[in-house]
């Protein structure tokens, strides 16, 4: 039996539109990758640093004046957070005095750059013999950055790393999860399983749908004439961006807690309420055990999506050159994307390779986020 | 007729501006299985929520008439909806247990209401799944969850977990519609034991089921309580011309 041709034309489009979802599907994945193996391998070179060894004599003019320490022609050569320690060191030794070592140091990011190739590496013509005889001969070497994880940002480019800056997102993370979880939590709860449904309720509603839709940066503004301006937070710190962020999640938060109460089977209530359960039994009971896991998935979502977040962090100060992890919520920091930012608009080559790292330890830390909250799903997740 | 259990004098319900039931007028006798039947719609599901207060939660439901259980007005404003609930129990359409263990289904509401102590738990709970004739297809499986039992198991183990409270009444909104004509005979059986010691009132759509498992029957008709009678009378000579036109199938 042959087919009818309005049947053919109906298969056609079946596979036409099968073929145009295909296409849209590759299109995407073909940016994603494009997007992975160009961080990545920007990335990759800044996990290894060279590391220079060079005669270091102690002496008297070396306290006041580091650079004496090193002859002349490797002075450039090496990194200022190296001769900057030279004095502390020989305070802390003083045997060293009068003594010439062969020390490995960090080496400058120009010899690093050059090294690794990299076009716009700044060494000047008449270093770059001596580096190439030097790293023949062994007497440069690369070694795993640990600097990178190790310290807060620098000036010195070979010198900044992350720390500070990790430090700070942790801090405004569990800022932000302290407030906008438990408020959000309870929020929803209230407006799912207590508030009367009547005007003012519904009003609610549709103002915190429009809130999750508002650009993030309105929160940092609100962020400073709240926080900072009324309540006196000090100004960058991570209670500021903490607060900010809390405000931003929100929404996020209630509109997934509600979605997750919501897809608890009435029949559910309805057993509990006619066994003679009170309305906070019911809740506590019944639905938010089984709400916890779209509780968490949301929360963790809304969660990641602050500790990414710039915008609003710009507005309370936390755009800044922070060079130490802060010591408490109320010193001033940053946050990694925030940190991203700083280095993408530095001019110094090595900076370029810390940027992509950067993001690299960023987009680690967020499809762990959400790694978790998939597990955390799963786990939890009850089957009927 | 001896003194009934529930006396429902004119009770008249909105949803909103709409009037579902118009003035009913019904006694539940105590210890006896009453069925209400009718077509869909006919308030006699709202009539049973009625009856545990199960439509205060719905925005916009208003009551006015009396609800008597044992000559008390269920909605007088001291009477605690809890304390209600624990005499008048409810079994639903779909069987609903809670994604708990069976053990759990049953002790809950017994736990909440502080009916029972540790050492009574056990014990509780095996006279509830006997009564509910569930005991010997679960004795060995007690702490699995109860959602993965059949259907006319989930629904007996609901029935289980209702006189776990020891209400006087039970009220089951068309228990079986859900379940097959094996597991409905089950829960059939399981009715007519249970009206020793529970006054029963059920919704049923099927004709038969009501004619084999009550003693009374109520035929509802667009929110009026049409005809009220003993079931043998009611599907053998009903008074009126519209029970008999439901009865029959001629409509509905």
């Amino acid at each position: 039996m042959s087919l009818s041709p309005q049947l053919k034309r109906r298969y056609r489009a079946d596979k036409r539109f099968k073929f145009y979802g295909l296409t849209a599907i590759v299109f995407a994945l073909c940016f994603l990758i494009f997007f992975f193996v160009d961080i990545i391998g920007k990335a990759v070179p800044a996990f290894e640093q060279a590391y220079i060894q060079v005669p270091v004599s102690y002496n008297q003019s070396v306290i006041h004046n580091y650079n004496r320490a090193i002859p002349k022609e490797y002075r450039r050569l090496v990194s200022k957070s190296f001769l900057r320690t030279l004095g502390q060191k020989l305070e802390a030794h003083p045997e060293l005095m009068n003594t010439t070592q062969e020390e490995w140091a960090l080496a400058n990011h120009r010899v690093d750059q050059f090294l690794k190739g990299h076009e716009g590496h700044g060494l000047k013509k008449k270093y770059r013999k001596t580096v190439e005889q030097m790293y023949q001969d062994g007497k440069i070497e690369f070694r795993f950055n640990t600097n990178f994880f190790t310290r807060g940002d620098s000036k010195m480019a070979e010198n900044a790393g992350v720390l500070a800056a990790a430090m700070g997102s942790i801090m405004v993370l569990l800022i932000t999860i302290a407030v906008s979880v438990p408020i959000g939590v309870m929020t929803a709860i209230y407006l799912e399983e207590f508030a009367p449904d009547n005007r003012f309720t519904q009003a609610i509603e549709v103002n915190i749908n429009n809130l999750a839709a508002i650009p993030s940066i309105l929160y940092g503004l609100l962020g400073l004439a709240i926080f900072i301006n009324v309540m006196g937070v000090p100004r960058s710190s991570a209670l500021a961006g903490g607060l900010t962020l809390a405000l931003m999640t929100l929404p996020v938060i209630i509109i997934s807690t509600r979605a997750a109460l919501r897809s608890v089977p009435q029949s559910i209530r309805d057993a509990a309420f006619g066994l003679g359960a009170s309305s906070l039994q019911v809740v506590i009971h019944h639905v938010l055990p089984l709400a916890f896991p779209g509780i968490l998935t949301g929360s963790i979502i809304g969660l990641a999506q602050a500790m990414g977040e710039t915008a609003p962090l710009l507005i309370v100060g936390m755009m800044a050159y922070i060079p130490d992890a802060p010591g408490s919520i109320f010193d001033a920091a940053t946050v990694l994307p925030a940190q991203v930012y700083t280095w993408s608009s530095e001019s110094i080559r090595a900076f370029e390779e810390r940027t992509a790292a950067g993001i690299l330890v960023l987009l680690t830390v967020l499809l762990s986020l959400n790694a978790l909250a998939v597990y955390l799903r799963k786990k939890f997740e009850v089957r009927w | 007729m001896s003194k009934p259990k529930i006396s429902v004098s004119d009770l008249k319900l909105w949803y909103g501006d709409h009037e579902t039931l118009h003035g009913i007028d019904v006694d539940f006798e105590a210890k006896k299985v009453t069925a209400l039947i009718g077509p869909s719609g006919c308030g006699k599901s709202t009539l049973l929520r009625c009856l545990n207060r199960m439509n205060d939660r719905i925005v916009g439901c208003r009551i006015e008439g009396s609800v008597l259980l044992d000559g008390k007005d269920i909605n007088a404003p001291d009477v605690d909806v809890v304390q209600l609930r624990t005499h008048v129990g409810m079994v639903f359409q779909k069987p609903n247990p809670f994604p708990k263990s069976i053990y759990e289904n049953i002790i809950y509401a017994p736990q909440i209401h502080g009916m029972v102590d540790k050492q009574g738990m056990d014990e509780l709970v095996e006279t509830a799944l006997r009564k509910a004739s569930i005991w010997d297809e679960v004795k060995d499986k007690l702490h699995e969850p109860g959602t993965a039992l059949s259907g006319g198991q989930q629904q007996r183990l609901c029935i289980a977990r209702t006189i776990a409270v020891k209400p006087d009444v039970i009220l089951m909104d068309e228990p079986c519609s859900a379940l097959d004509p094996i597991a409905t005979a089950k829960i059939e059986e399981l009715i007519d034991e249970l009206k020793q010691d529970f006054t029963i009132i059920m919704v049923t759509h099927n004709m038969q089921q009501a004619a084999r498992v009550s003693d009374n029957t109520a035929f509802f008709y667009m929110g009026n309580l049409i005809e009220f009678g003993e079931t043998s009378t009611l599907f053998s000579q009903p008074q009126q011309q519209q029970t008999e036109d439901y009865i029959t199938g001629r409509f509905g």
